[in-house]
């Protein structure tokens, strides 16, 4: 019954296009009062403010320009054959596209100009139902109920140069999608994650180059993971940072075999963002695996965080769908596990973290522990999790890598500095701040796709993208 | 504080015979996986057959249709007429049960202003025919997350 996805997961990778410009650049980035909604609420619900395409693109083949040949992106959709490329001028765009056919580019010739504004009324900016290989490329998304732009049961997809700011689910959100890329992202504003990865394995998907701020959560990879890689991006001034995870409220469990390497993740403790209840708890952490299983977190910068710089916890899930899944059945794939019936268990669920491997991090000024490993009634050290190479200050327990060291034997007493993470249960956060008036940090321009007037259709037919993820060093620290 | 845990649920789930869940004419996949069915039909779209002017009264007879993130489950149910579904959104997310040609729920379904976490909505369907319903957040009628319930005359 196991299916081994060892070769595919050593097959990935690794030669990497330049990243960290974004990063660099957002990092430096700072907050000021918040002008979203104020331009939302200033345009009427059409077009506007248009220009012309670009004559490269007129009257060629496969080309659609929005508003000149189409009026609306939506029409362009419609009338797109798979491999078009549809070229969508600056203005503001009240719509809630949806994508039902495979391999279009849907780009927008200026990132910060081309917004599609829900109002806080429609639901989704892009929605790709069930279409491989759709790429969507250089454009904003604001006031949305749901979601920014979102891919669900696709094979291939890639979202390029995209910000989501001020949505009501999640800003970027690829769910039971797989072969994906993501990249050159910012996100911020979203009561749960800013980038969220669900329901996948192997998931076959790159996040790279991302900035994700003043989110319940920055990232979120519910019952994601294979292949699953994280790298190269800013977290900060969450609620919580990277917060891969397992339950049962949505199929292919557990969370387990995602790559977190070379990430600047900071001050998640941001008290004033919209927040779903498991942003609440997660708060004040920077990278916490809650459930999460097999694991590679490396090479990171974490700091200023009020609870762990890297945690290891459960997840307590009430009222759960299916029981846990065996040792046994982590191996099968998200197909596989999901023809399975569910067979819904009496009480509550407890999903620990087993077999992370927590190497070569830098942390610092992580109040209750730079790394905290913690169960609710297991023996932690019987989890399998190891640490090795980081660089910090005092974890929980107590010389964490002494007790597990990665490909050594270890020693010493797990009760020294045992975590009670089951106070978090009784602690009260700050309560959620609405979505729709939070205060975030103003919306700066962000970083073009190069050549979006002339650059041809790319779908989404060659991802994810190669990572050299040995090459990728510890980030220094923004000024 | 923390719940009893149960054990090893997949290795007995995997013995468990699909019972009462039937299958929809012109879906091909396991009534019971809604991913399935769903990428088996997105081309073509699912027959839907009015309900009849037949009706039949409530049995008391309850199922339970869990919708969770993303999936109704399950997707497919087949029961006799006068049967109560009870939908339960039992995931982390808000949705909808919307009839495609009610987007307003008229006639029956519940929208995601009534339906977040932890909601439960409950219809008796007396008439027999196919009905087809999406959460509109999160699906289309041919795609994502949609059910649909065949309801038969007793």
């Amino acid at each position: 019954m196991k299916r081994s996805i060892v070769a595919a997961a050593t097959a990935v990778a690794l030669l990497l296009a330049a990243c960290g410009s974004e990063r660099d650049e957002a990092a430096t980035t700072t907050a000021a009062a918040d002008a979203g909604t104020t331009t939302s609420q200033s345009v009427p619900p059409s077009v506007t403010d248009t220009m012309p395409a670009p004559d490269t693109t007129e009257g060629a083949d496969g080309v659609i320009n929005v508003p000149a040949d189409q009026p609306t992106i939506q029409a362009a959709v419609d009338a797109a054959s798979p491999g078009d490329l549809i070229l969508i001028a600056p203005g503001i765009y009240n719509e809630a596209v949806n994508v039902e056919t495979d391999d279009l580019t849907i780009r927008g010739l200026d990132r910060n100009e081309v917004v599609l504004d829900g109002n806080f009324e429609l639901e989704n900016g892009i929605r790709i139902l069930g279409a491989g290989g759709v790429a969507v490329e250089n454009m904003t998304a604001i006031n949305y109920k749901r979601n920014g732009f979102f891919w669900t049961g696709v094979d291939g997809f890639r979202g390029s140069y995209l910000t989501a700011y001020r949505t009501g689910d999640y800003g970027v959100y690829a769910f039971d999608s797989m072969n994906g890329q993501l990249e050159h992202i910012y996100a911020a504003g979203s009561p749960d994650a800013g980038v969220y990865i669900g329901e996948c394995y192997p998931c076959n998907t790159v996040l790279t180059d991302t900035v994700s701020e003043h989110n319940g959560l920055g990232y979120s990879g519910t019952n994601a993971g294979g292949n699953l890689l994280i790298v190269n991006s800013v977290f900060r001034n969450n609620r919580a940072g990277i917060v891969p995870n397992s339950g049962s409220y949505e199929l292919c469990y557990p969370q387990r075999e995602t790559t977190i390497v070379g990430n600047i993740v900071h001050s998640n403790n941001q008290p004033d963002t919209p927040a779903i209840d498991v942003a609440l708890l997660a708060m004040g952490n920077g990278i916490l695996s809650a459930g999460g299983i097999r694991n590679d977190i490396e090479r990171n910068l974490v700091y200023d965080h009020n609870k762990s710089g890297i945690g290891l916890v459960p997840f307590l899930e009430d009222n759960p769908n299916d029981d846990l899944p065996t040792k046994d059945e982590w191996d099968l794939t998200c197909e596989e596990s999901k023809s399975l019936p569910l067979v819904t268990p009496e009480g509550a669920l407890l999903w620990d973290s087993f077999e992370n491997r927590v190497i070569g991090n830098v942390l610092e000024d992580n109040r209750e522990g730079d790394i905290i490993v913690a169960s609710a009634g297991t023996d932690v050290s019987t989890l399998g999790n190891c640490f090795a190479g980081n660089t910090l200050a005092f974890t929980q327990p107590n010389n964490l890598e002494t007790l597990a060291p990665c490909d050594a034997t270890g020693s010493g007493d797990w009760k020294d500095g045992e975590y009670n993470v089951a106070a978090w249960l009784g602690d009260t956060p700050p309560p959620s701040v609405d979505w729709q008036t939070a205060t975030l940090p103003d919306l700066q321009p962000q970083q073009n796709m190069p050549d979006a007037a002339t650059a041809p259709a790319k779908p989404a037919t060659d991802v994810p993208y190669a990572v050299d993820l040995a090459a990728i060093t510890v980030p220094s620290k923004p000024s | 504080m923390v719940g009893a845990v149960t054990g090893n649920g997949w290795a007995a789930m995997a013995l468990v015979v699909f019972g009462s869940v039937g299958m929809v004419a012109g879906c091909a996949a396991d009534p019971d996986d809604s991913r399935l069915t769903q990428q088996n039909t997105t081309t073509t779209p699912l027959v839907t057959v009015p309900p009849s002017d037949q009706e039949f009264p409530a049995t008391g007879v309850s199922v339970e249709v869990r919708a969770i993130d993303n999936n109704f489950k399950p997707s497919a149910l087949t029961v006799d007429a006068g049967t109560e579904v009870v939908f339960v959104n039992n995931g982390r997310n808000d949705h909808n049960v919307v009839p495609p040609d009610d987007p307003t729920v008229a006639t029956w379904g519940v929208l995601d202003a009534d339906f977040t976490p932890g909601d439960s909505y409950a219809h008796t369907f007396t008439k027999p025919g196919t009905y087809v319903y999406v959460c509109t957040i999160h699906g289309s009628p041919t795609f994502g997350m949609f059910g649909t319930i065949v309801v038969t005359a007793p």
